[in-house]
């Protein structure tokens, strides 16, 4: 443990920041050989990030002769000119996942197989082949891979909250950050880094319950790696086009609806009607982004709520399985929340709302997962779920322990200059006083992107938003923490304001409708921007917002 | 959304009923007849706290050397560490704490007289443990007893291989201590009248105990001893069986103790017949060992036919049809079905029958307690510890009918809680709880609401890891062949060593013990270490994730959803 205010510096060949599935598995590629490693997470191995409560399923394309099993079909769906993802990083991800199920596998994760010895897998949204296996103890994975991880000797530095990247002539340099526990503050020196921060940014808005923690997805990733990449100078893509939401439990939130709707649920509107027949031919499971509007445009006709998923015509074992084994997969206290609220999918339709939504950047990186701009600077979390993370991450720490030895490492005492004017400024809210709370800081946001961020825009709206975050933005330095406590979520929401300008930014430029929401003033889809990828990077005046 | 933690309890409680702080516990605590906190017995010991952990069982169970040598431990059968090693050796511990305190008379502190009365009848382990109760209620107690010595089944039945007889008498010992008066050799119906004893006390509890022994319907029974009357007196009186040969028909708990028994008392050969399969005897696997170890053949699947008995009238040889199944109809009656030409003869110059034991209630014969009314099966019917007559109370087996030692204790302990709720014109029926107050005094309230309890299953520890296997510890135990007493008592019981280590492997099901590995693991950092248990610091930041129940090496940890989540 160090002291409050101790500044404590690392060296170090590699830095991996952020210690979930992508983070670990990217410290299972380069940890156990001559490169020094540390991995770093705000939380501890076992438990930190979105895998820590558990996951059911891992995506994987086997090559098999299944339908749309094949890598072709794969790297045709997800290299796409709108994706961000060339073939050959999709080709690495293929790849990879069996080398990652081997490692699973080796942990005792059970998966569950059909007669034939196959994987049993099922369909995902709007996917053209069964690529989703399914995962019978998925609460240990975090748990297993920590033990996997601390067992190759990788130095950990947990509770770590990471404030900042430093960069010199156009080179990664190292990052610096402070003990959430101890008030302790870190530089580390590595001229490679993986960034695996997750890719879900969460508390962007709120669901019904009014509470941003209680989210589909895990509240505690706020676009750390969308900001620190932006201030480092690394280019940034899908802040327009892959914002995503989802269906929840009314009032509480969890992930794992595609294994419900997958599983042949019938969503139904106020009026009993199976709505999404009139916006996707493949309904409930067509493209999740369509699951959204429809659900939305429901919504504001008043044909809801209350929404439904209603799974009572089906198999009683298969909904068995799905409500007591695969479901607490995804969310270990799925079934204490079934059994309070009096959740039975074979006797009664489940209620379910549009939940909150969430921003999702990923860098640009070259093939070998390297950002094009900042030399030394790798994007693990790049890919979706458990197997996009995990795969990722390790492609990533494999590219970046070549890249170790390449560079050479920043001066120490530069570092510790630049890091001397970073700690002043991570610490600077413990000593506000008569300033704004931490929490109302935070909400602030949430009121501006509730508002004019919601499944409808427009660019009179979005530009109101950016006006009104530019005004919270100019009350950060007055925010105030009570404790380290206070101080985390503080920086936490410092990421987030940026991550929320970005979005709305990029999404202004967006003039059609396409994705996940709908612009009022632009209602059609627009074939100008086929083959087109909007970038965002950091310029003189703030983003630099360009078509490509 | 956030957890709710199960604690340990800083209380020492007599009875636990609404387990406050407690949402989940162990198999083990559940099992047990007695409600023994075991967990909290099993923290104290490893922490070395022998006296600590003396009081805490004490207060629940006032003979914790009796049960910790003759229970059939429940509690041990239904230990989740089983299923990850070895269960722990639960009663060797509790009988560690007995044994260990044995000298020490510091109990707990008697309430102010009440200037009742109260008679009880029996000094078995139910009669004794309302008398220590209702002694520590302030009431004055007199016990009488039919036998020359205090204390039932647990002095005069049980051999002394198992149990000695110091161990019960220094337990006795301490009722007496609280001024508790025994008399014995009193039989009530005989030497005085129960509507006597009525008249002179303010409430009465009968404990009588089963004492008619049943027999076998075959010819020639007539001429053999009954098996708890022969373990009686070769309590009491001991005397040889030299060259005798000796067959006993039973096969359970009893049966062996009289085979044992027989062994010891110099028996030329020793026999046991029973109905059941070796694999099917109800006794533990040790008895059979012991009985295999000291000569003692079991002939299992025969039924005894008769007694052939010589022209004195003395028994000379067993018959027994061999069986190859049986069942006991509704009316309890046997039914066997017989190998033809399968049959046995084993001569034998003494038979013992250990058939079970009945009701014998007759001391009510002539009482205007003549009324109480009955179960189906003959015991006396009770409510809240309470018969149909007021003022007359009933615990242990003519209550409960056939039962272990720690049941009948429980009984007694409830009766006496019962009575003294009845002595002050209270009502009875809403359960209690009761503990030993700071002072060292009895205190009581009405438990809140029904808890639930939720059981920990061995799945639900997913943080298994954390305890280090290790296989259970072994107490030190003889054959007969090594005791230099023909009675001295075979298991020696743990050394404080071994005690402490074996304490230490408990789980501690549902029953946080502040690991910190919980706080630990929260992603969101909301948790912190706490008084008793961790805390919630931030409970609008919880995503129900349930990472801290995933890391909890005890499962303490359920959710308690908010309002606003089923909105």
């Amino acid at each position: 443990m160090g002291r409050k205010g101790d500044v404590i510096f690392h060296d170090t060949d590699l830095l991996i920041l952020g210690a979930g599935a992508s983070g670990c598995a990217a410290a299972l590629a380069a940890g156990g050989r001559k490169a020094r490693v540390v991995l770093a997470d705000k939380g501890r191995l076992e438990s930190c990030g979105s895998l820590g409560g558990g996951n059911d399923h891992f995506m994987a394309i086997l090559n098999t002769d299944a339908p749309g099993d094949d890598y072709e079909t794969a790297i045709n769906f997800y290299s796409t000119p709108s994706s961000g993802y060339s073939r050959s990083h999709v080709s690495q991800w293929l790849q990879t996942m069996p080398e990652m199920i081997g490692i699973l596998k080796s942990l005792d994760i059970e998966f569950l197989h059909n007669p034939d010895g196959s994987f049993y897998r099922t369909t995902g949204f709007g996917q053209p082949g069964s690529w989703w296996t399914h995962i019978n103890n998925g609460k240990f994975i975090k748990r297993r891979l920590a033990g996997a991880v601390r067992s190759t000797g990788v130095e950990t530095l947990e509770y770590f909250q990471c404030t900042k990247l430093f960069t010199l002539d156009g080179r990664a340099a190292g990052a610096a950050g402070f003990n959430v526990l101890d008030g302790s503050f870190h530089v580390v020196r590595a001229s490679s880094i993986v960034l695996a921060l997750g890719r879900l940014a969460g508390r962007v808005s709120h669901n019904s319950s009014l509470n941003a923690f209680n989210s589909a997805f895990s509240p505690f990733i706020t676009g750390s790696q969308i900001a620190l990449a932006y201030e480092a100078g690394a280019e940034l893509l899908t802040l327009d086009s892959e914002q995503e939401a989802t269906l929840i439990p009314k009032g509480w939130g969890c992930p794992g609806m595609n294994g419900i709707t997958s599983s042949g649920a019938r969503g139904l509107n106020a009026l009993n009607e199976r709505y999404m027949g009139k916006y996707h031919p493949m309904m409930e499971v067509g493209p999740r982004c369509l699951l959204v509007q429809g659900t939305a445009r429901e919504l504001a006709e008043g044909n809801g709520p209350p929404f439904n998923l209603d799974l009572t015509h089906i198999d009683k074992d298969v909904l068995h399985h799905l409500q007591h084994d695969s479901m607490p997969g995804d969310k270990e206290t799925w079934n204490d929340y079934c059994e309070q609220a009096g959740i039975n999918f074979a006797e009664k339709p489940m209620e379910v709302e549009l939940s909150e939504l969430y921003i999702n950047g990923i860098m640009r990186l070259r093939d070998n997962f390297e950002t094009a701009t900042v030399a030394g600077l790798f994007g693990g979390s790049m890919f979706h779920d458990l197997s996009g993370s995990s795969c990722s991450g390790y492609i990533a720490a494999g590219h970046a322990l070549e890249a170790v030895g390449t560079g050479r490492p920043a001066d120490k005492d530069w570092l510790l200059g630049e890091a001397s004017a970073e700690k002043e400024r991570v610490f600077r809210p413990l000593e506000v006083e008569d300033g704004i709370s931490q929490q109302k800081f935070e909400s602030a946001i949430r009121q501006v992107m509730n508002y004019y961020m919601g499944y409808v825009r427009s660019r009179k709206g979005m530009e109101a938003a950016l006006a009104k975050l530019a005004l919270v933005e100019n009350n950060q330095a007055d925010v105030m923490a009570a404790n380290l406590h206070e101080l985390m979520r503080a920086h936490e929401s410092f990421h987030l304001l940026r991550t929320c300008q970005l979005a709305t930014a990029a999404s202004l430029e967006r003039r059609e409708t396409r994705f996940v929401y709908r612009r009022s003033d632009y209602p059609d889809q627009d074939a100008a921007y086929d083959g087109k990828m909007l970038i965002v990077s950091r310029g003189e005046a703030g983003p630099r917002l360009e078509w490509r | 959304m956030p957890p709710v933690f199960s604690k340990e309890t800083d209380k020492i409680y007599i009875i636990n009923s609404s387990r406050k702080g407690q949402g989940r516990t162990s198999p083990c605590e559940n099992a047990c007849p007695l409600g023994n906190p075991i967990q909290k017995m099993e923290r104290e010991i490893a922490a070395g706290n022998v006296k600590q952990a003396l009081r805490v069982i004490r207060a629940s169970n006032p003979f914790p050397g009796i049960t910790g040598r003759v229970c059939p431990h429940p509690c041990e059968d239904r230990c989740n560490r089983g299923q990850y090693d070895e269960k722990i050796s639960i009663r060797a511990l509790e009988r560690y704490v007995a044994d260990s305190g044995a000298a020490c008379r510091d109990v707990f502190v008697p309430a102010p007289a009440s200037g009742k009365k109260v008679a009880i009848i029996g000094s078995g382990p139910a009669g004794l443990a309302c008398a220590f109760y209702a002694s520590l209620l302030g009431h004055v107690v007199t016990v009488f007893e039919a036998a020359p010595v205090a204390g039932g089944v647990p002095r005069q039945s049980i051999p002394d291989f198992r149990l000695p007889k110091d161990v019960v008498d220094r337990e006795v010992g301490m009722v007496l201590a609280l001024g508790v008066r025994i008399l014995t050799n009193v039989e009530v119906g005989v030497d005085i009248s129960l509507g006597e004893i009525l008249r002179r006390h303010d409430a009465c509890l009968v404990a009588v105990g089963n004492r008619r022994e049943r027999r076998l319907d075959i010819p020639g029974i007539g001429k053999a001893l009954p098996a708890v009357s022969f373990l009686k007196q070769s309590n009491l009186v001991r005397t040889g069986m030299d060259r005798k040969r000796v067959v006993i028909l039973g096969g359970g708990g009893v049966a062996f103790d009289c085979a044992f028994t027989a062994r010891r008392l110099g028996a030329a050969s020793v026999d046991i017949v029973c109905l059941e399969s070796r694999g099917a005897m109800r006794v533990p696997a040790a008895e059979i060992d012991q009985a295999d170890a000291e000569g003692i053949p079991l002939h299992n699947n025969y039924l005894a036919a008769a007694i052939e008995l010589d022209e004195n009238g003395a028994p000379i040889s067993v018959l027994a049809d061999g069986v190859s199944g049986f069942c006991f109809d509704e009316s309890g009656a046997l039914k066997a079905d017989l190998v033809p030409d399968d049959k046995l003869r084993l001569n034998a110059d003494v038979v013992i029958c250990a058939s079970g034991l009945m009701p014998d209630l007759s001391l009510l014969d002539g009482a205007c307690a003549q009324m109480a009314e009955r179960t189906p099966c003959g015991c006396l019917k009770t409510r809240n510890s309470q018969t149909t007559v007021a003022g007359l109370f009933a615990a242990g087996e003519c209550a409960l009918g056939p039962a272990l030692v720690s049941t009948a204790i429980a009984s007694g302990r409830q009766a006496a809680f019962d009575m003294d709720r009845w002595l002050r014109g209270e009502e009875l029926a809403p359960p209690i709880d009761a503990w030993i107050d700071e002072a060292g005094g009895i205190a009581t309230a009405r438990a809140k609401k029904a808890p639930s309890v939720r059981e920990v299953a061995f799945e639900e520890i997913v943080n298994i890891g954390k305890h280090p296997r290790g296989a259970r510890k072994q107490t030190s135990r003889l054959t007969a062949a090594d005791t230099w007493l023909a009675f001295e008592e075979l298991d020696k019981g743990f050394d404080s060593a071994g005690a402490q280590a074996e304490a230490e492997r408990c789980l501690h099901c549902g029953h946080c013990q502040m690991c910190g590995e919980c706080v630990a693991s929260c992603p969101g950092l909301i948790l912190a270490e706490g008084e008793d248990s961790p805390r919630v610091v931030y409970p609008d930041e919880c995503w129900h994730c349930g990472c801290c129940r995933l890391a909890c090496p005890g499962a303490c940890i359920s959710f308690k959803f908010p309002l606003h989540t089923f909105l």
